[in-house]
């Protein structure tokens, strides 16, 4: 018997090996093998070369992740959509490709994240997912401000403060969790206004969708006034409008292009429809980044309660 | 010689699951409102399989040791049984519900539970195959006092004995366990229900409603 | 300090490890404290770098390895060459280990304190780091097998089983799981996240499980004096814990971006890991018939008791969230740092209190200094935890509620709501931790001024 045994300790060590390797087999080796997993999809952020815009990628995305990695922001962000309703916050926005293609609105398939290493898919949810937050919030000013001192712009958050970071690892941070969208939607495809004199503007630059667009309410209308003052002061338009409205700019303390938009200018020299186009979608800048004004379509605003922002400008009268 | 047998009826086996695990049409998102049913009958085979192991091993209170012996294997059986058939219910369910997905999601559900299933059989029938062939299962239960007596002092307390009602101490732990599992199941089960009861609101393709701070001001000062 | 004294590395490993519990505990502390002052480092020099992200690899990293791994070592090196009747192979190898062990430990702190982190969980460790984390799991390694192949006793009784079986398959799953060591990091993509939770989980399922299990079912018998209920279920658990843990990795990811196929496999392999857990406790619960009463004179027995309530609790819990249905609701929340916490806190680092009070009087002659306090500790320890546990399992349910029920909008409203568990989980982290100071207090005095410890050999039963 003992002689028996003596093989025992041999074959049992033997024994649980091949039961780990078979489960080496089954779940690590078979998925290496599935090569659909590494297929690239177009929306899989990129690291290098160009973008969809045919802009080169700045070498800061790169930077930026690992700054991302390295101070542990994938603890309490995960990155990824799964496939149930749960999520749905996350996905990006349905955006309606020149083909004529859907892209946007759906959970993360594997290769979204293809160019991805490491793949910071996250585990934990203590704040938001930030797979597509720079759908959500595109101005880099605002990312910058937010990790600089997250109680500023959200007094509930318990996000620690990264003012600590020096200047360009900030901007590199900001550049990462800007690029962090589905990068089938090209920037210019997200049909914003790219800066400009906007007031000089004609209509002809305005989607289709937008164009035929027919504003609901009647100028003068009581209800629409206080739903839209009620907004301005739940949103905080005027701290980038100016408190009488009539924007910023570098005299105000604005430092450099794009400035806020005056009210009252836009009221006289723009259409209903412009207002609610650049309400809905948000603006560019002119190197077709992002500016302050986000898309307050994405950020949630009825179809109506937009309306009633266009109105209400509109109605403005010195 | 033997190692070199076991070694070869392991590559079977891994061969056996590579041609088993789907590949390509496997990694498409087929999901979202699947059948959790399968927790049930795993859980029921799981109960009935492993009452029928401690009956064919004969870890059972005496009186019942005759009737566990007899019944043993048939309990485990069945356990055996209603895994693999709630397993084909639940696959068969998911081929209905994902019909319409025009993908090949039935074939591949069935697939995976019998690919798992084939997997389980195929292990249990080389490890009784391998302890039959060992000895291991004859080594009986000396091997367990061996540990009494190999020179490491047992604690002061090993002696004493139990004074009479002490052994209703077990009802703690028990309790302890018994508590937990209940709120834990229950807990999980209220908020299921819950929200099965109140759907949350499904926004359609063009209100899309983004998580929101409350308020997005920009920073003043900030260009 | 490389001694060849009998036991002296077990001995030494023990009180590093405890060492590296009140360091990694604290830590922890730390982080949790983090998540309700967020500013709490704002604008200190150098240590405002200390947020919330880079605390919380330095805290898992340490209590992972520097303590469980190190009184996993010790435990190894006590109860190995006691199952096989000889000594450890070389106490000096083991006396080499523990240094290069709390060497190692040091370099975790300061690189995962700096910055320098992989990004993947549990695999934080920059690749030099992960040569060295081989090389100790193979230097204890060598030592274990060595002990085996010089044995006098042939019969393997099951905790040898089992510790041979986590020798043998840890660094395995160590090298597979970490991007097989090499600094370019191959396994990409999703992939990558699929590598990282076959490590993740299966650094449990192959390490920590099988010594802590082995750990129990030899200090079981020399507690209460009785042998082991059932030697043939403890051999199935230990088959069914090697075969079934392996694949389950991907539970980690239900519902996310991986195949389909490899997400049931993993939900289909952890509700089997139900099987060797009723075989722990039926061997448990066989083995403390008639011998209930000396639950109440032992503390180690104490620990051990819980240890097998949360054991229980961990593998109920765990195949439950590996549901579809269930970890749509609770994943990504605070409910898994509970789980997780119940596996490594609740469980394992239990068993390994009453390691060290059985083991450590045996290696150094002297008896634990003080009664009353290791009672302190045990209470402490109990209390604290399942504060800790039962706030974040309801927190984590309050926040996937939330979740589902908003489909995740308005998502700060899930963060307020979390305050009220953050703060009991900050309360039973502060008396855990405080339950371990008075522990390690006893340690010390126990080293230091401990009497002398009685040998009495307990009564064998012999059937």
């Amino acid at each position: 018997m003992g002689e028996k045994l003596e093989k025992n300790a041999v074959l049992l060590g033997i024994g649980a090996f091949l039961l780990l390797m078979f489960a080496v087999i089954v779940t690590v080796a078979v998925p290496l093998m599935q090569s659909d997993l590494y297929a690239s999809t177009p929306a899989a952020p990129r690291y290098t070369g160009l973008d969809n815009d045919g802009k080169e990628i700045s070498a800061k995305v790169a930077q930026g992740r690992e700054i991302y990695r390295r101070e542990g922001c994938f603890y309490c962000h995960t990155q990824q959509v799964r496939t149930i309703d749960n999520d749905n916050a996350f996905r990006a926005p349905a955006t309606k490709l020149a083909d004529g293609t859907t892209a946007g609105d759906r959970p993360t398939r594997p290769g979204d994240y293809s160019n991805d290493n490491p793949a910071l898919l996250g585990t934990e949810r203590t704040g938001p997912d930030l797979k597509y937050v720079g759908h959500r919030w595109p101005s880099k000013d605002w990312q910058i401000a937010h990790l600089k001192d997250p109680r500023s712009t959200e007094p509930n958050s318990i996000m620690p403060s990264f003012a600590h970071l020096p200047d360009n690892e900030l901007d590199a941070l900001a550049e990462y969790l800007l690029s962090l969208r589905d990068w089938s939607i090209p920037i210019k495809h997200l049909a914003k206004f790219m800066n400009g004199d906007i007031y000089a503007q004609k209509d002809d630059i305005i989607p289709d969708e937008y164009k035929a667009a027919q504003n609901p309410f009647k100028p003068g209308d009581a209800s629409v006034k206080a739903m839209a003052e009620q907004l301005i002061k739940e949103k905080g338009c005027l701290s980038c409008h100016g408190q009488d409205m009539h924007g910023k700019d570098a005299a105000k303390g604005w430092a450099a292009a794009p400035f806020p938009a005056d009210w009252y200018q836009a009221a006289t020299s723009n259409s209903d429809q412009f207002l609610y186009w650049v309400i809905s979608e948000g603006t560019l800048k002119q190197d077709g980044t992002p500016s302050g004004m986000p898309s307050w379509k994405s950020l949630g605003l009825t179809d109506e309660q937009r309306w009633a922002l266009t109105t209400y400008i509109k109605g403005l009268k010195e | 010689m033997r190692t070199v047998k076991l070694l070869a009826r392991s590559a079977t086996v891994a061969g056996f699951l590579l041609v088993m695990a789907p590949r390509i049409a496997s990694a498409n998102h087929l999901s979202g409102g699947e059948n959790d049913q399968m927790g049930l009958y795993g859980g029921i085979a799981l109960v009935v399989g492993f009452a029928g192991l401690l009956g064919l091993l004969g870890l059972v209170p005496a009186r019942l040791r005759a009737a566990g012996r007899r019944w043993g294997k048939w309990l485990l059986a069945a356990g055996v049984v209603i895994l693999a058939g709630g397993g084909y219910h639940v696959a068969r369910l998911g081929s209905v519900e994902q019909a319409l997905g025009g993908d090949a999601y039935g074939r591949m559900a069935t697939q995976q539970i019998f690919g798992t299933l084939a997997v389980f059989g195929l292990f249990s029938g080389v490890a009784y195959w391998l302890s039959k062939r060992t000895g291991v299962l004859d080594m009986g239960e000396k091997v367990k006092y061996i540990i009494m007596d190999n020179g490491d002092p047992a604690e002061r307390t090993a002696s004493r004995t139990d004074r009479p009602g002490e052994h209703r101490l077990m009802l703690i732990p028990f309790a302890a366990m018994g508590v937990l599992a209940l709120s834990l199941t229950s807990g999980v089960l209220y908020v299921v229900l819950h929200l099965a009861a109140n759907p949350s609101h499904v926004p359609g393709p063009d209100e899309h409603q983004y998580h929101n701070h409350g308020q997005m001001p920009m920073p003043a000062g900030t260009p | 300090m490389l001694s060849k004294a009998e036991g002296s590395s077990s001995r030494n490993f023990y009180y590093a490890a405890v060492t590296w519990m009140a360091i990694g505990m604290s830590f922890g502390l730390f982080a949790a404290t983090l998540l309700l002052f967020p500013d709490l480092v704002k604008g200190l020099p150098i240590l405002d770098y200390f947020t919330f992200g880079r605390v919380r690899p330095v805290h898992t990293n340490l209590v992972m390895f520097g303590w469980l791994s190190g009184a996993y070592f010790a435990t190894l090196f006590y109860m190995v060459p006691r199952l096989l009747g000889t000594k450890l192979w070389s106490e000096r190898l083991g006396n080499f280990t523990m240094i290069w062990h709390s060497v190692l430990m040091t370099a975790y702190a300061v690189a995962l304190l700096s910055g320098f982190n992989t990004g993947r969980e549990y695999a934080e460790q920059p690749w030099p780091l992960k040569w060295a984390t081989v090389v100790m799991f193979g230097l204890v390694g060598v030592n274990v097998l060595m002990t085996f192949a010089t044995r006098k006793e042939k019969e393997l009784y099951v905790t040898a089983w089992y510790m041979l079986g986590a020798v043998v398959t840890t660094p395995i799953v160590y090298i597979v799981g970490n991007q097989f060591l090499m600094p370019a990091n191959p396994i990409t993509g999703v992939n990558d996240a699929v590598a990282n939770w076959f490590y993740g989980h299966n650094i449990l399922g192959y390490w920590f499980t099988p010594v802590g299990v082995g750990a129990v079912y030899y200090l079981l018998p020399k507690m209460i004096g009785k042998p082991i209920f059932s030697h043939r279920l403890s051999m199935i658990g230990f088959w069914v814990i090697f075969f079934v843990y392996g694949p389950t990795g991907a539970h980690h990811l239900v519902n996310g971006p991986v195949p389909y196929w490899l997400q049931t496999v993993a939900i289909a392999f952890s509700v089997t890991l139900i099987i060797p857990v009723w075989t722990v406790l039926v061997n448990f619960y066989g083995t403390l018939s008639g011998k209930w009463g000396t639950v109440k004179e032992s503390v180690p027995l104490k620990f051990l008791v819980s240890a097998m309530v949360f054991y229980f609790i961990t593998c109920f819990q765990g195949p439950m969230q590996a549901l579809r249905s269930v970890s749509a609701i609770t994943h990504f929340t605070v409910w898994v740092v509970g789980h997780a916490h119940l596996a490594l806190l609740g469980t394992f680092s239990f068993i390994m209190f009453a390691s060290i009070y059985y083991a450590l009087p045996r290696l150094i002659g002297k008896d634990i200094w003080s009664p009353a306090l290791m009672d302190w500790h045990f209470w402490m320890s109990l209390i604290g935890f399942t504060l800790f546990f039962v706030s974040l399992t309801i927190g984590g349910l309050v926040q996937g509620t939330w979740w589902a029920e908003n489909q995740s909008n308005l998502f700060i409203q899930s963060v307020i709501a979390m305050k009220p568990y953050n703060w009991t989980r900050l309360i039973g982290g502060i008396m855990i931790l405080s339950g371990q100071v008075l522990f390690i207090y006893n340690i010390y005095k126990t080293a230091r001024a401990g009497k002398a410890f009685q040998l009495e050999i307990g009564t064998t039963v012999k059937a």
